[in-house]
């Protein structure tokens, strides 16, 4: 038996919706949806808007890239079959309609008529299904869409507007990995060319098309698509978007970002500074969109598999005997939380109990240190055992986190933990990364639902020189963990599965297999004539509502 | 931050000082001696580990504990700025003594080689020459990584043709001049004239030129730890320090300042210092 299911399809995403509209504006301004507290009322049409951004994609095609930057750039030139809402529900886009097999093993879906990309060519089910052949396809080395269709079997073209795809086993995380740009659909003819070429410029059938691509160091243009006439069930308006371009340029550094802003030089740029950020209260003329990152926190990462953090209780004491609040209030000036879990507060299933476990406690921290066998001390203070010191090798490549490993290696000083800052190129980064030779690592990951957990701690996601980069960097493989994560991807009822992904979080907390440092904040700087800023589910700004005033 | 390869300032009068300008050179000598102190031993002048962060005492203004306040990390600004001295002065001055003895070196050979050598020199000065300095560090720092030594190696190319150039014009007028011809003529071996006596004349008019250029040299290379090219966190370094402190000015205003005002300190001591070096090896040549 089939059933009809545009509705029930959404059920694993719902509790989003305790995200919901947390976009904030932290200046006080006022809501962010600035069109309609605006006395001038409607939206208006025309205008470039010039934003500066911090970081830049090694290749833009999101099909291939795994970072944040390419999917908010490719957010406003491709179009996905479905949409993720504000409140985490899934809606109609490319697709009008879907069914899902009772065994969930097999998806129709139904196309919209009349889309067309923006070089002219229809989209229709032999589109996608090249697009979904393209993510899975060796050549193409996806590093993060393919992950999202690990279960995917194979998809064909059951008429012209019905697409069918087939599953190798349940997998309830789908429909919110097809609402994403990783899983975007591109123009199938651009799609046969070289890998290489799609890094620098891709075609969909979004709002905004991108005639000049992505040039490195540069940036990127867009135009308006004027045909465009299929935004997503649920958006704030239909037909073309207000803008009429975007200029997007890479700036690196915040202060510069933040100068370009003031000055008028753009008129909005991301990831403000926590400094900044500070600053746009006493701004007249500048609003501060924030939304909380749902997801994984911004966290330091432990080498579980070998070296001194190996010892679960080397772990529990690097995470007790480091006074997080303090560090993170030092650094982010209270613009970021501390965090107290796994995932990020406003991630569904995010479990609240667990909290305790995170809490400060120094004395608790050295005798677990002393039962590990670092009871000894160098001439330096710091712990030893069978004369080796207790040393913990941090990698980066982001100079941004500076001052929070500084501050850290203070704090595990204290405990007679040395920790060495390793900043390295991208190219050594990622051999040792894949070799696994670290103690330490650092990064959060933003995700709509609790389903990330199984990016950062499922045992197939260990990153190694055959699978090539992957998430679980804690190389974690705790059996209870990886028991629950399986039972969680083929439970289809959410109240259950969230269950079992609070159990999840139990158990990793109880393996301490991660830190976490605070939870991170997607923030949008920019002239109060920027309106109707909005964040997509994943964080990203959505330009396609945005719309812009003197 | 002009290149310091341009041209040699003009001689000054031969006059002897002004009461001012003597107070002013006292006092530049002075923090000279002090800068030399602190390079050499910082200790004596703090007990306090630049690199120890007080996680209670963030950005805390100065004050009794902390002289000049302490940096976003909670490290003591005052210990940062004097064990700041050594990084950050001898990058400046490695790099000019590199460029003066690879400038006396190649302006030599010039000088003293048949024709073609001289043009392949010469004009491969005038390339370098054209390429502003800071950008031939940047590229020394694309190709070998950006580290103090980095820095050195390309703030010392980048001086290196106006002491090459000074140094070919001297040996070419001391060539012609009737020692020289009369040492040629007793039958002395050519390097044996070159380097008992043509060199060491030359020697005044580019020694004065590095006198002047050092303090140029040690803007530079805070500019380039400013911009990241030079020694890695944590290092004290002047120029990285200011980098730092800028993200807070708009909270405090002593991260930024310290080092700025320890960075100018130290060039207008070079600068004054050197200038009076240099018009007295020009009195001396006369």
């Amino acid at each position: 038996m089939r059933f009809r299911n545009t509705r029930n399809a959404a059920t694993t995403a719902v509790s989003t919706a305790a995200v919901a509209v947390l976009s904030i504006t932290l200046s006080g301004c006022g809501p962010d949806s600035g069109a309609q507290a605006d006395p001038a009322g409607l939206p208006v049409s025309g205008g470039t808007l010039r934003l500066s951004i911090e970081n830049e994609p090694e290749c833009l095609d999101p099909h291939q890239s795994p970072t944040e930057a390419a999917r908010a750039l490719t957010r406003p030139l491709v179009d996905s079959l479905v949409r993720q809402d504000d409140g985490g529900r899934i809606r109609p886009w490319l697709a009008t309609s879907w069914t899902i097999s009772t065994d969930q093993l097999v998806y129709d879906f139904k196309l919209r008529e009349g889309v067309k990309f923006t070089d002219g060519a229809p989209l229709d089910a032999a589109a996608v299904v090249a697009n979904l052949e393209h993510v899975v396809a060796p050549e193409t080395k996806s590093l993060l869409a393919s992950s999202l269709l690990s279960a995917f079997e194979s998809a064909k073209a059951v008429d012209p507007s019905t697409v069918e795809i087939r599953l190798k086993r349940p997998d309830s995380t789908l429909l919110i990995s097809l609402a994403t740009p990783n899983l975007g659909i591109e123009s199938p003819a651009t799609l046969k060319q070289d890998p290489a070429a799609l890094c620098a410029k891709i075609v969909g059938s979004g709002p905004f098309s991108s005639p000049g691509g992505f040039v490195a160091q540069q940036g990127i243009d867009y135009v308006r698509n004027p045909d465009y006439k299929w935004s997503p069930e649920g958006a704030g308006h239909t037909g073309p978007a207000w803008l009429e371009a975007i200029k997007v340029q890479v700036a690196p550094d915040k202060t510069a970002r933040f100068g370009a802003l003031t000055s008028g030089q753009v008129d909005a740029i991301t990831s403000v500074s926590p400094t900044n950020a500070k600053e746009f209260g006493a701004l007249p003329g500048f609003t501060l969109h924030a939304k909380p990152f749902p997801g994984i926190n911004f966290s330091y990462w432990p080498n579980t598999a070998s070296g001194p953090l190996a010892d679960v209780r080397v772990r529990k004491a690097l995470r007790a005997g480091i006074d997080w609040d303090r560090i993170v209030k030092n650094v982010y000036f209270g613009v970021f939380e501390v965090a107290k879990g796994v995932i990020s507060p406003t991630t569904p299933a995010f479990n609240t109990a667990l909290q305790g476990e995170y809490a400060t406690d120094k004395d608790k921290a050295n005798k677990l240190l002393d039962q590990a066998g670092w009871t000894a001390r160098d001439g330096e203070g710091y712990r030893t055992k069978d004369g080796k010191r207790l040393k913990l090798r941090h990698m980066w490549s982001d100079a941004s986190i500076t001052d929070l490993a500084t501050q850290i290696q203070a704090g595990a000083k204290e405990l007679g933990i040395e920790t060495v800052e390793e900043n390295l190129d991208g190219g050594t980064y990622v051999e040792r990364l894949l070799s696994g030779d670290y103690d330490l690592l650092d990064t959060s990951f933003s995700a709509s639902g609790p389903d990330v957990l199984r990016v950062l701690f499922a045992a197939e996601n260990i990153p190694t020189a055959e699978r090539g980069i992957a998430n679980n960097i804690s190389r974690y493989t705790g059996a209870q963990s990886q028991d629950l994560l399986k039972r969680a991807l083929s439970t289809v009822e959410q109240s259950e599965q969230f269950k079992l992904y609070g159990e999840v979080q139990k158990q990793i907390t109880e393996d301490a297999a991660v830190f976490p440092v605070y939870s991170d904040r997607v923030t949008f700087g920019a002239r109060s004539g920027v309106k109707q800023v909005q964040f997509d589910a994943d964080g990203s700004p959505n330009f396609y509502e945005i719309w812009l005033t003197a | 931050m002009t290149p310091p390869n341009v041209a040699l300032p003009l001689p000054e009068a031969v006059v002897a000082p002004a009461r001012p300008r003597r107070l002013g050179f006292a006092i530049a000598l002075g923090v000279l001696v002090l800068l030399a102190l602190a390079a050499a031993f910082p200790q004596l002048f703090t007990g306090t580990d630049p690199d120890a962060a007080d996680l209670g005492a963030t950005l805390a203004p100065p004050g009794a504990d902390h002289w000049f306040g302490t940096d976003q990390n909670g490290r003591d600004l005052y210990a940062r700025v004097v064990h700041g001295v050594r990084p950050s002065l001898l990058i400046g001055l490695g790099a000019t003594a590199l460029a003066l003895v690879g400038g006396i070196l190649l302006g030599t050979l010039a000088a003293q080689s048949g024709k073609v050598v001289d043009q392949l020199v010469s004009r491969l000065l005038d390339v370098l020459l054209a390429v502003p300095g800071l950008l031939l560090v940047f590229l020394v720092a694309a190709v070998m990584g950006a580290s103090g030594f980095t820095a050195v190696i390309g703030l010392a190319v980048g001086a290196l043709p106006g002491f090459a150039r000074v140094a070919r014009a001297e040996v070419l007028r001391l060539r012609g001049s009737a020692f020289v011809e009369a040492a040629h003529g007793l039958g002395w071996s050519r390097a044996r004239v070159v380097f008992g006596h043509i060199v060491p004349n030359a020697l005044p008019p580019v020694f004065a030129l590095g006198t002047v250029s050092l303090g140029a040299m040690v803007v530079a290379s805070s500019s380039l730890s400013f911009v990241g090219l030079g020694p890695k966190p944590p290092t004290a370094e002047w120029g990285a320090m200011l980098a730092a402190g800028r993200d807070f000015l708009s909270i405090a205003w002593w991260p930024a300042v310290f080092p700025g005002l320890a960075i100018t300190a130290a060039v207008l001591a070079i600068t004054v210092v050197g200038g009076r070096v240099q018009s007295g090896i020009e009195r001396r040549g006369r």
